[in-house]
This record gives C-alpha cells, sequence and structure tokens, in this order.
C-alpha cells in the first residue's frame, strides 16, 4: 500500500519544518483518502469536510506520531476515528435515482443485473452498521490486508474476517430485498 | 475438516487465493456439503462485485487542498525548526568570542545602573507607598457589599501614577479583576499589605487578578499612560458567579 520508509523521511522533514514535504505527503494519500471518507459517508460533500479533518488532524498531530509504526497505519486509523464519530453522529444514504424498489417475492427469478447491481452498492454499504462498513471499506476501497485492518481499528484479524463475513451475508439481503435474483 | 481449517480456506476461496493444493482439498469437502457451498458461493458473488464496483476512480474535489492547506498552521512546525538553527550558530561562536560578548553585556549592564542610580527621574518608593501617599492625587471610594463577599476599594491618582487600595472579605475564595485599555495603563506593582495562604495575583498587559479569601488588603499600582479619560472595570466572581461588576471612572 504504501512505502513506510518514504512517509517516515516526510514527516521527519514536516517536524523540521519543510513545508513542501507536506504537499508531498498530501498529494500521496489525497486519493485514498477522500475516497475512504467517500465510502464511509456516501455523500460527496461531507466526504471532502471529513477529508479536510483528516489532514488537519494528521498535520497538527504530527509531533505525536510514533515512528516505530507505520505512518499509514497510523493516519488510516486517526481518519477512520474521524468517519466512525461523523457516521454516530449522522448516517448518509447516498440519493440513488436508479434505486430499484423491493419487488414482490411471487415473482420470477430476475437475472442480476450488474450494472443496476453496482448503483446500489454504495447505498447498501452506507446502510450498514458502522463496524461492518469500516470493514467493507478498507477491504475494497483501500484493499489493506487483514493485519493492516486490524492494526487500523485496533481489532483482532479473526474478528476483521467475521466482521466483513457478517457484512457480505447483510449485503446479500439487501441485494435479495431490493428484488435481485441470482440464476 | 476442523472448523478452523474450514474458515481459513473459506475466506481464501472466497478471494480466490488458495493455492492448487488447498483448493483441489476444499472443493472435495464443498462437495460434500452443498449448503456451506451455496452460501460461499453467494458470499464469493458480493465480493466479486464489491471488488468491480470499487475499482472505479472517485473524482476528488478541486477545493479539497486550497481549504486543507488554508487550515494548517504553516508555521507550527517551522518556529522549532529556526530554534534549531539558532542554537547551531550559537555553538559555533568561539569560546574567545563568548567571553567578548560577555564581558560587553556586563560593562552595559553596569553603565546603565550608574546612569539610573544618577537619573533625575525617579521611580517611586514602593516600600513606603500606598495610595493616599500619592502627591497631588485625586482619590474616591467605592463600595461592593453582599453575604458572599465585601470590596471596598480607595482609587487614587495623579498624572504618572494610578493606585487601586483594595480591601477585600469574603467567606470563600473570590476572584478580583481589574481590566483596562494597555494603551490607557501598564501594570507598575501590586502589593499585598496583609494576606494569607490564599492570597494570589496574576497581571497581564491590561489585566490584573486577585485571588483572595478571608480578609485581605491589597494595592495595584498602575502607570499612567495618557492623559485622557479612561475607564476601568472592576469585576469580581466567586467559583460559580460574577458577584460585582463596575467601572471606575479616571478624569484626566
Amino acid at each position: 500500500m504504501s512505502d513506510s520508509k518514504d512517509d517516515q523521511f516526510l514527516v521527519r522533514a514536516i517536524l523540521s519544518g519543510d513545508i513542501s514535504a507536506f504537499s508531498t505527503l498530501y498529494n500521496k494519500y489525497e486519493g485514498c483518502i477522500y475516497r475512504l471518507m467517500l465510502k464511509m459517508c456516501g455523500n460527496p460533500n461531507t466526504a471532502e469536510d471529513l477529508a479536510h479533518d483528516a489532514f488537519v488532524k494528521m498535520y497538527e498531530n504530527l509531533d505525536r506520531y510514533d515512528s516505530h509504526y507505520k505512518f499509514f497505519s497510523w493516519f488510516y486509523r486517526l481518519s477512520m476515528n474521524i468517519a466512525i464519530n461523523a457516521g454516530k453522529r449522522k448516517r448518509e444514504v447516498p440519493d440513488n435515482d436508479n434505486y430499484t424498489e423491493p419487488v414482490d417475492d411471487s415473482n420470477p427469478v430476475i437475472v442480476v443485473e450488474k450494472n443496476e447491481l453496482k448503483k446500489n452498492m454504495d447505498r447498501w454499504i452506507a446502510m450498514l452498521d458502522i463496524k461492518y462498513r469500516s470493514v467493507v471499506v478498507l477491504k475494497y476501497t483501500q484493499q489493506l490486508s487483514y493485519s493492516e485492518m486490524a492494526d487500523i481499528l485496533n481489532i483482532p484479524e479473526k474478528k476483521v474476517k467475521s466482521r466483513l463475513y457478517s457484512a457480505r451475508e447483510i449485503l446479500r439481503t439487501y441485494i435479495q430485498k431490493s428484488g435481485f435474483y441470482e440464476e | 475438516m476442523k472448523n478452523k481449517q474450514i474458515n481459513y480456506y473459506s475466506v481464501k476461496w472466497i478471494e480466490g487465493s488458495l493455492s492448487d493444493e488447498e483448493f483441489l482439498l476444499f472443493n472435495e469437502y464443498l462437495h460434500s456439503h452443498p449448503l456451506v457451498q451455496k452460501d460461499l458461493e453467494a458470499q464469493k458473488r458480493i465480493h466479486e462485485s464489491l471488488v468491480k464496483e470499487n475499482q472505479q476512480e472517485a473524482n476528488i474535489p478541486d477545493s479539497l487542498r486550497g481549504r486543507v492547506f488554508q487550515s494548517i498552521d504553516h508555521y507550527k512546525y517551522t518556529n522549532s525548526k529556526n530554534d534549531n538553527i539558532i542554537q547551531g550558530t550559537m555553538k559555533k561562536i568561539s569560546s574567545k568570542q563568548q567571553w567578548v560578548v560577555a564581558y560587553t553585556f556586563i560593562l552595559g549592564m553596569i553603565m546603565g545602573i550608574v546612569i539610573m542610580m544618577f537619573s533625575g527621574n525617579k521611580e517611586p518608593d514602593l516600600m513606603n507607598l500606598s495610595g493616599s501617599m500619592l502627591k497631588n492625587s485625586v482619590c474616591f471610594p467605592s463600595q461592593y457589599h453582599n453575604d458572599k463577599a465585601e470590596v471596598e476599594i480607595e482609587t487614587c491618582y495623579n498624572d504618572d501614577i494610578l493606585s487601586l487600595t483594595l480591601a477585600l472579605s469574603s467567606v470563600e475564595e473570590i476572584s478580583t479583576r481589574i481590566s483596562f485599555l494597555s494603551n490607557a495603563f501598564e501594570v507598575y506593582a501590586v502589593k499585598f499589605i496583609s494576606g494569607n495562604e490564599y492570597s494570589s495575583s496574576q497581571t497581564g498587559y491590561n489585566s490584573v487578578v486577585i485571588d483572595t479569601k478571608g480578609e485581605q488588603n491589597v494595592v495595584i499600582f498602575l502607570k499612567n499612560k495618557t492623559d485622557v479619560s479612561q475607564k476601568i472595570d472592576v469585576s469580581v466572581s466567586d467559583k460559580f458567579v460574577q458577584l460585582f461588576s463596575d467601572q471606575i471612572l479616571i478624569e484626566n
């Protein structure tokens, strides 16, 4: 995911007063942090606010970062806490004009329309409880390993896997309730 | 197959990361457990949908970068850098140069003291000074009473100095704040005439705060910096509420 030594070099430069090093660090993490926030909150405006808060908090607390730990784990944990706290206050379900209303169970089996599924997936992820949403977002948006996710979320790896399994089960019920049936 | 093995293989099967040997072994297990296979196949479809769906790049708003850089304190870490530079510079001065600097400084101090001793402008002698002893001064009293505290203030001032003599009496701890414009007055001294273990004072560029409990007497001396009439704010509070608030008018 990221070169830890490069990150630590940039952190040391920032702490020495080199603001351009922060620019480099920002460029490196801008995309993934914004995407993380977007998936966590489901709204682009809120995601921008949360991403802004994450970068500012990271900068403000850089002198407390312990270089024994990977920088990106520390930054991700900080970002996830911001997203989780925001999620506890307010849950946004993304607008989706193409959201399909549930159909009657007696209807014939319908082949899964992959494009329709994709459109609704953001909505369903946003509907997940924050603890399931976190693992789904870290796994599929950030492509993190189980050990990295466990480190960021501060839970055992086994728990990460079980939450992911449960999250997929919940998403499966949303898909079925929405009238998408698998052939 | 043990449960722990099944869980381990299940995760890898969903993600398509089983080795050939593991795949064959687990497939055999799945064929003999069709319900488990159906469940895992459903999980695998969700997994693949999530993988494909999240391959799309999100458009990062152009305003994000500007907002972040506007919000951070650009000088938070640059000051520490300057400190390092200063320390590094000092190290480079040779020991001989350091002695020259030190002797010059000491000589300058001695000359300054001599000049001050023989100069015409003498600062007030604090040991013998109380408000009513200010020469050519105007004095007037102020009083505030309630069941929690009694505060009496004698205000005296001339062209140079203003003194506030406070007689404080309270059952519990109180905090007396004297506030003023920094271009009108400057704190010269705070003197406890009588105090106890609860006596303390804090001075700022535009205020003096006296913390007391019981019977205490304090004199605050302010230097007059202007000849324009000024107001001094007085407020007295206990731990919970403000007890008194008033303004003292100084007419110059």
